[in-house]
């Protein structure tokens, strides 16, 4: 089971993408915020990660950075909506220059978010 | 304010034409350059997403410029729009096989392919300092 590390500030977003990646069948693990979300990629070896772009501390793009800054090709999920400091378009090209395998824009579709992730899992593995 | 030398603003002009030359030769159509970035959102963004709301939130405007830029695209044939049935008053936009063509021409392109024959640490380098000019700017 491929085990997926959701990375949010905002629980009630944690908890409702949690819910549909479980139904789904995968297996996941929370953090509230980009530096929980280090320490997690870290300790849980997660396959993939889903990463909120705003975040209080480390946010989701200080985190990409950090990630690849790793050489690590763990494949990464940027969800972006409306948030303080930089706009989205300017968010979305430094998500592309640290290569995010995905930017994700809200709102979104479970089923696309689904699809995203099999995509990916299935390029990781082959 | 630090009184800048006459070599800081040598580089300052010539990023700032850099940047200019870019739009210099608008491509096969008359697009501008926050239509361009309309565009771009409208072909990479997910369904749900791809509203005038959607738009504005990308580009940090208000409503008014998105519609505006939208409207404009879709008069000119580069994007269609369907009743978006879980808000009707929100259409839903979709980039049309000319809007996808065309954005295979874009000035941008230019850019990219320029920046792609650079050595990677001259890319990362670049990255780092806009990224850095960008900050200073906007603080």
């Amino acid at each position: 089971m491929s085990k997926i590390l959701v990375v949010d500030d905002d629980e009630f977003v944690r908890e409702s993408v949690c819910a549909v990646l479980n139904v789904a069948g995968y297996d996941t693990v929370e953090a509230t915020n980009g530096e929980e979300g280090i320490t997690l990629i870290e300790k849980e070896a997660p396959d993939l990660a889903i990463v909120d772009i705003w975040m209080p501390k480390v946010d989701g793009l200080t985190l990409l950075r950090r990630v690849r800054a790793e050489n690590s090709d763990l494949p990464i999920i940027i969800v972006s909506g409306g948030g303080p400091g930089e706009t989205l378009e300017r968010a979305t090209a430094i998500a592309d220059i640290y290569n995010a395998d995905h930017v994700l824009f809200k709102p979104f579709e479970d089923t696309e978010l689904l699809e995203m992730i099999e995509k990916l899992l299935e390029c990781d593995q082959a | 304010m630090i009184n800048p030398s006459r070599a800081d603003m040598g580089l300052s002009l010539l990023l700032e034409q850099t940047a200019r030359s870019i739009y210099d030769k608008r491509g096969p159509a008359d697009i501008h350059p926050g239509q361009w970035s309309a565009l771009r959102y409208f072909a990479r963004a997910n369904r749900k997403a791809r509203t005038v709301a959607g738009l504005a939130t990308f580009l940090g405007v208000t409503r008014g410029p998105a519609s505006r830029a939208t409207t404009s695209l879709v008069k000119q044939g580069f994007l269609s729009s369907e009743v978006n049935e879980q808000d009707r008053r929100s259409p839903l936009f979709t980039i049309t096989e000319k809007g996808d063509n065309v954005l295979k021409d874009a000035p941008i392109i230019r850019l990219a392919s320029a920046i792609s024959a650079m050595e990677r640490k001259q890319r990362m380098d670049l990255a780092e300092s806009l990224e850095q000019l960008y900050s200073s700017l906007n603080s």
